[in-house]
């Protein structure tokens, strides 16, 4: 049987389609390539250029500064007590909301949401209206020469506010996902509740729990609006990383203000490496292979 | 429409997925690929599709090499065993989906394209269904649109990929014999893939039994089930016992293809009862036969009188009748 | 989903109570303040402060900016979202990696990287400066500003739903007859649509509330660069708590009203 010839129409269509999708293709890489240097690299080389553009000696200058390290040392504190703390109540919401059915869950996870979708500002003010010298508590405080307002204890509660979200968002879908069905085992098998919590729940929640206290982190030490409504920025004493940087920018000493700044860059790049570590734990967990 | 598939190869990586596959389709025909997964069936039809190319060979449709040509200009329809409807588009929508998406000159009026619809609606018993969404609708329902779907460009060939894999046993039965009507009724040249061997037979002209990317015999249902060219295709397509006999030689044979007595005769062999099996219309016996390394399955009506009062352990005597036509040339 | 109440798991009481009693005492009551001390205006008093040319001003501005920069997002957003999803090329986990910097990154240290790449003489900003416009110390740069801050919304919201359409929607679709520009068009873009509002109103609302990263691009110029929260500020410094918290009543009351809408908009979408 002879096969006739192809009509030149239809054969030329499927290579130009095949050429239309790789350009289409080469353009789109390239646009995504200009995006990302535009927008994500720029700023990143930026502070590191401004940074040790006076040389490596100031550098380390200014972050050895007593300033800066006092800083550091109140940013690190308000991560030590906020992540914690949030790390137990995300657990405890999780599980709450995960294993079991009751009116008013969802209301609930939106409350859980808030912090995270007001401005920081406003997170700051409504301590400053709860604590401030005019605000609810601002004579009772005063009275007993406590001050919360423009001194450490206020900013450690503005990180908290701003970081209760977020182990919880992580750890709700994926105790959601993996159900109840083998801590119920291990209840049939005789566990008490926290064997059942230690043995069963919490490895299978291991990277979930990572990831969530990755992401707390990160916020709580680069929390600036609520913080800066709440410190007195007072050098020294009440300023976090973040709020010596500012100080630093607004005096015009950019170098010293870059290179407290490219810390924190370095940081960031860590827990980015460190999310992009558990995420992917996650997900092996979810189709099932071994972490 | 015709279709000839000529020396076709694929490989995947380090994986020879189809190996100098010669066949040919008459027009109007319907035939059914079938074997293991894995047997490069699927392959075979996305190839035919335009989905794939194969890395030689060519596809050739009524005397027309199309190897070559995109998948859209090839004129096939093709159904998916996920059924791929669009999830955010009505029942009414993605019927007219291929009608729409033709350049404006060979596009019809909308009115055109509605009553398009609705015709083939009616075919495949839907019309009612137009407005609501896919995910309104049951597994058979999905199907039947997505064939509607499909058929709504006048494919001049379908391609079913696993149709009814993903529906219930009961939904399966029914939709295979619509299918079968369906064909009476529109006689589109039709090649689906499957790996169920009762729905080959029942719905096919033609069976291409397929096994590790080599075809293993091309014939009608009858022809493979009575001359099987091989013992692979002897076993896919039914149950098989195997009779051991003298010098290595052993011949197979099906499990109703016995005679069962309580007392011993002439060439009965003698057997124990492991296990018996009421299976409605029939019942499975279970039997060890003496000299032979592994237990038999025989199937008899449900009322043989070699039945009454047997139970395990007990003796049984069996001859085997094995078909001569049906042992696979290949030992 | 599977959870269910039984009693066979315990905890039930124990991580309730101690998720409302946190949830209240750290977030309710706090957010209550706000909203009690509201109340101690009068509605004339109210309205007098929220209509202040200042406070409108900033109003336009910050909503305007934030409007800006999510539509900005929503088409970079996609864009990537949809290289990295479909294709593989060199360097594609760097990209990955990165996108989620600006979460990672404190909003201070963004504030001021940007304001030197867009001030006057900084490397970007001195071709605006040839053309004749500023980018820092405008809303321009304010919206670029919050463009880098919101860009990981509308990318990961899309990412698993882009890669969720199986394959065989588009071989449908392309057997169909659908050339690939139609298939995109009309079967992958709609399917996307309420995961790319989604992603929408996330970069909307974050960008209404953001400050550290804008205050230092903006100029804060009061009636031209000065935004929403940085009046706030300014009204705390004063003293003047009840301007303070009307402002900040204003902002959650009118994000929350865009954001339903935005909501709504997204379910009418997703059932039709």
């Amino acid at each position: 049987m002879t096969t006739a010839s192809l009509p030149v129409s239809a054969n030329a269509r499927a290579t130009t389609t095949r050429r239309g999708k790789q350009t289409a293709r080469r353009l789109l890489i390239g646009a995504a390539w200009l995006t990302f240097a535009l927008f994500l690299l720029l700023p990143l080389l930026i502070v590191l250029g401004e940074a040790f553009k006076q040389g490596v000696g100031t550098f380390f200058t200014a972050i050895l500064e007593p300033d800066a390290l006092a800083a550091l040392k109140l940013t690190l504190l308000a991560v030590g007590i906020s992540v914690p703390l949030n790390l137990a109540f995300g657990v405890a919401a999780a599980w709450c909301v995960s294993k079991y059915a009751f009116r008013g869950k969802s209301l609930l996870v939106t409350l859980i949401d808030l912090p995270f979708s007001v401005s920081p500002v406003i997170a700051g003010l409504i301590y400053v209206l709860l604590f401030g010298a005019q605000g609810y508590f601002g004579e009772w405080l005063s009275d007993r020469d406590i001050q919360i307002v423009f001194a450490v204890p206020g900013i450690v509660l503005a990180t908290l506010f701003v970081t209760v979200p977020f182990v919880a968002r992580e750890l709700i879908p994926l105790m959601q996902e993996q159900g109840s069905t083998e801590e119920e085992a291990a209840r049939l098998l005789g566990a008490s509740g926290w064997q059942m919590f230690w043995h069963i729940t919490l490895p299978n929640i291991k990277w979930g729990l990572i990831y969530g206290v990755v992401l707390c982190t990160a916020r709580a030490m680069g929390e600036f609006g609520a913080v800066s409504v709440v410190s007195g920025h007072i050098r020294g004493l009440t300023n976090t990383l973040p709020l010596h940087v500012e100080i630093l920018y607004n005096e015009y000493n950019h170098v010293a203000a870059f290179s407290v700044a490219s810390l924190l860059l370095a940081l960031a790049l860590v827990i980015l490496l460190l999310k992009q570590w558990s995420e992917s734990r996650i997900a092996r967990l979810k189709t099932g292979a071994q972490p | 429409m015709s279709i000839e598939v000529r020396d076709v190869n694929k490989r995947f990586g380090g994986f020879q997925a189809l190996q100098a596959i010669e066949l040919h389709i008459q027009s109007g025909e319907l035939v059914a690929l079938l074997g293991p997964s894995g047997c490069g069936k699927t392959s075979l039809l996305r190839i035919i599709a335009g989905l794939e190319t194969p890395d030689s060979g060519s596809i050739v449709f009524h005397g027309e090499d199309v190897s070559s040509r995109d998948v859209r200009d090839r004129n096939v329809g093709f159904v998916f065993q996920h059924y791929a409807l669009f999830r955010h588009m009505t029942v009414f929508d993605n019927v007219a989906f291929g009608l729409r998406m033709k350049p404006k000159k060979l596009r019809p009026s909308e009115a055109v394209i509605a009553a398009k619809v609705h015709e083939l609606l009616n075919l495949v018993q839907l019309d009612w269904l137009a407005d609501r969404y896919p995910e309104q609708l049951s597994g058979g329902q999905r199907q039947r649109i997505a064939l509607a779907r499909a058929l709504a460009v006048e494919p001049e060939v379908l391609l079913l990929d696993e149709p009814f894999g993903a529906l219930d046993a009961k939904v399966r039965k029914e939709l295979r014999r619509w299918l079968a009507q369906l064909h009476e009724d529109v006689h589109l040249t039709s090649v689906f893939v499957t790996h169920d061997q009762e729905e080959a037979m029942e719905v096919a002209d033609r069976i291409v039994v397929m096994n590790k990317g080599v075809i293993e015999q091309i014939g009608t249902p009858a022809e493979v089930y009575a001359n099987p060219a091989s013992e692979f295709v002897y076993h896919f397509l039914g149950d098989a016992n195997r009779l051991q006999l003298d010098e290595g030689r052993s011949v197979l044979f099906r499990p109703h293809e016995v005679r069962l007595s309580r007392e011993p005769q002439a060439a009965y062999i003698a057997s124990e009862v492991q296990d018996i099996r009421p299976l409605g219309a029939l019942t499975r016996v279970t039997l060890r036969l003496a000299g032979q390394p592994e237990p038999i399955e025989a199937e008899v009506g449900h009322d043989h009188p070699g039945l009454v009062g047997l139970a395990r352990g007990e003796r049984l005597y069996v001859q085997p009748v094995p078909s001569a036509q049906a042992q696979p040339s290949a030992g | 989903m599977s959870s269910r109440s039984t009693s066979v798991i315990p905890g039930f009481g124990l991580t309730l109570g101690y998720t409302l009693v946190y949830l209240s005492l750290l977030v309710l009551i706090p957010l209550g303040a706000l909203f009690l001390k509201t109340t101690e205006l009068s509605w004339a008093q109210f309205i007098a402060i929220v209509s202040a040319p200042r406070v409108l001003a900033a109003l336009k501005l910050s909503f305007g900016t934030a409007f800006a920069a999510a539509v900005l997002n929503g088409a970079i957003g996609t864009l990537l979202a949809w290289v990295l999803v479909r294709y593989r090329f060199p360097g594609r986990k760097i990209i990955e990696a990165m996108i989620d910097l600006p979460f990672a990154l404190p909003t201070a240290v963004a504030g001021i990287a940007l304001t030197a790449l867009y001030a006057p003489n900084g490397p970007i900003g001195q071709f605006a400066t040839q053309m004749g416009f500023k980018i820092a110390y405008s809303p321009l740069g304010i919206t670029l500003a919050l463009t880098f801050v919101t860009l990981p919304f509308v990318v990961r919201t899309l990412q698993p739903v882009l890669a969720d359409i199986p394959r065989e929607v588009e071989e449908a679709a392309a057997c169909l007859g659908a050339r690939p520009l139609q298939v995109v068009r009309h079967v992958l873009l709609p399917a996307l649509l309420p995961a790319w509002l989604t992603g929408f109103a996330l970069a909307f609302a974050r960008g209404v509330g953001e400050y550290g990263s804008v205050i230092f691009i903006a100029g804060n110029m009061p009636m031209k660069t000065e935004i929403l929260p940085l009046l706030i500020m300014v009204k705390l410094d004063q003293y003047d708590y009840a301007g303070a918290t009307a402002i900040g009543v204003l902002m959650l009351v009118v994000s929350f009203i865009l954001l339903l809408a935005i909501n709504l908009l997204q379910r009418r979408i997703a059932h039709g």
